[in-house]
């Protein structure tokens, strides 16, 4: 899986890239690109899904291999100075501030970014209504599908041009993940790229263009999200389902 | 007996009010950056020493205050840039390092000055006998309330009205995703660090006008210090407010009723808190 990848629009572009957990080696060779479009990286429980989001917010190091953003190699960058650069991040069970309200997490992460600037706060409350109702409480006291929305509208005030998103059905009913479903679409129609990981095939299925599937922290597997999908021998042999 | 009891309990305000200052600073650089900085109290007996300077030199004590306190301030802010950022992260190298530091600057402090117990004099402006309902008491201690209030007061704007506020107790919980949302969280770490820094300095100046600034006080203030965030909760800043104004009532009465145990009573809550509510007060559950 070591051939170049023909998408010359990619915006964000991983090439074999590893990275340890002390001694263990978690991703072996992970390799993928994003350009204006959701891609979907599949795979079972702990074949490094999450070490890969990790890895490209520079929360996890990597070792070897190499994360171009826009041209620019981000893999030896500080977290903040990735973000900053306009990658959003939310991660895997959302990870929201018990310490801060609703409104608090909004204006914490919001950042004006000159002529560009499209998220404001106000702007995510629109798109959240129930957000709005509910600014003055702790963002750890909203519901599971509020707070996913929380995360999300964290994320966006940061004005991203593209959304890490980790999990983002995990412990939510079926209609806050058909939100979540939902809101994907608004985003990728204000061309936000989203690279998103995932144990809902469903999610996947409703929003990606082109699914990766991650077997042992390596990359074995590309094509357009149907082709794959529509295959159930595929899906069979990498998920198991 | 009623006039004796208000001014202890004045006493223990004041008192109160020298661990607040003292107490909020440590807490509020261990609830971000989980380092207990064992240097605190050096820091506080530096800064009350170089006010003593201050006033020995000048006669002016509100320069006093503000020299000493930022002093310890820029002190704060080489070694967290130089050292202390170094090892971030590290508990063992941290903690030492914070204890090389107070011996440091304890045996300095053995070199430039009195080998004996000092105290800052207060200027007579400062400290006019003010009666209030009937009883006469020293302007000056007051006056020390009246700063620690408004420390505290200015600490909770910061920390609840500001976005570096925000930043701060959001870092507290979590400061990977804080980084990971574009906060460059080591430059928070360093501005709180700073503000601890500048708060035991200007503890240093207060206690120095109150107490005395003795050679070897800094490991007395250093457990004074870890006695005020131990009991009112790691990281909490009501906490801070809460457990100062019992430490002092106890140290204030203590003195009065039974002087030979005064410093073996501030332990009682101590003891207390960690038997019953080991986080703290105010604390959370790390």
């Amino acid at each position: 899986m070591s051939e170049p990848i023909g998408d010359h629009h990619a915006n964000l572009e991983v090439s074999d890239l590893q990275t340890y957990y002390g001694d263990s080696h978690i991703l072996q060779g992970c390799t993928l690109s994003v350009g204006q479009e959701c891609v979907a990286v599949l795979g079972r429980n702990g074949m490094g899904k999450t070490t890969l989001m990790r890895s490209v917010m520079g929360l996890t190091r990597p070792k070897a291999g190499s994360i171009r953003w826009k041209d620019l190699e981000i893999s030896k960058k500080e977290p903040f100075e990735i973000a900053n650069l306009g990658i959003g991040y939310v991660p895997q069970g959302r990870r929201l501030f018990p310490s801060l309200s609703v409104e608090e997490h909004i204006s914490l992460t919001y950042r004006k970014t000159g002529e560009e600037e499209i998220w404001t706060p106000s702007r995510v409350y629109d798109l959240f209504p129930e957000l709005a109702n509910r600014r003055k409480i702790s963002g750890t006291r909203l519901s599971g599908g509020e707070q996913q929305m929380l995360a999300i509208g964290r994320a966006l005030v940061t004005n991203p041009s593209i959304i890490l998103l980790d999990e983002p059905s995990e412990g939510l009913s079926p209609i806050a993940v058909d939100l979540v479903i939902e809101t994907c679409r608004k985003l990728l129609k204000e061309n936000i790229s989203i690279l998103l990981v995932e144990q809902n095939i469903h999610v996947a299925e409703a929003l990606a263009s082109r699914v990766y599937i991650l077997v042992s922290g390596r990359t074995v597997y590309n094509s357009e999200a149907a082709k794959f999908l529509d295959n159930l021998e595929l899906r069979e042999k990498y998920l198991g389902v | 007996m009623e006039l004796k009891f208000t001014i202890l309990i004045l006493n223990g305000l004041t008192q109160a009010a020298i661990l607040f200052v003292l107490g909020s600073g440590l807490t509020l650089a261990f609830g971000l950056m989980r380092v207990v900085n064992l240097g605190h109290g050096a820091f506080y007996m530096l800064g009350g020493y170089l006010g003593w300077s201050v006033v020995k030199a000048t006669g002016n004590w509100p320069l006093a205050l503000i020299v000493g306190g930022l002093a310890i301030a820029l002190l704060g802010l080489l070694f967290e840039k130089t050292m202390l950022g170094r090892v971030r992260g590290r508990d063992l190298p941290e903690t030492l390092l914070t204890v090389a530091l107070s011996m440091i600057i304890s045996d300095i402090c053995l070199i430039f000055w009195a080998r004996t117990a000092i105290t800052l004099n207060v200027p007579q402006y400062l400290n006019p006998p003010i009666t209030l309902l009937g009883l006469t008491y020293p302007g000056f201690r007051y006056l020390m309330m009246a700063i620690s209030i408004f420390i505290a007061v200015s600490l909770w704007v910061i920390l609840y009205k500001t976005n570096l506020g925000r930043a701060v107790r959001a870092g507290v919980d979590d400061r990977e995703t804080v980084s990971a949302l574009g906060i460059n969280i080591n430059k928070i770490y360093s501005i709180v660090f700073v503000l601890s820094a500048l708060l035991a300095g200007l503890a240093g100046v207060l206690g120095g006008s109150y107490l005395q600034l003795s050679p070897g006080g800094d490991t007395t203030i250093l457990t004074l210090s870890l006695v005020v965030i131990i009991v009112g909760g790691m990281g909490s800043l009501l906490g801070a407010v809460v457990s100062s104004i019992i430490l002092g009532q106890i140290m204030s009465f203590g003195l009065a009723f039974a002087p030979q145990y005064s410093y073996f009573l501030i332990f009682i809550p101590m003891a207390l808190v960690l038997a019953l509510r080991p986080q703290g007060l105010f604390g959370r559950q790390i």
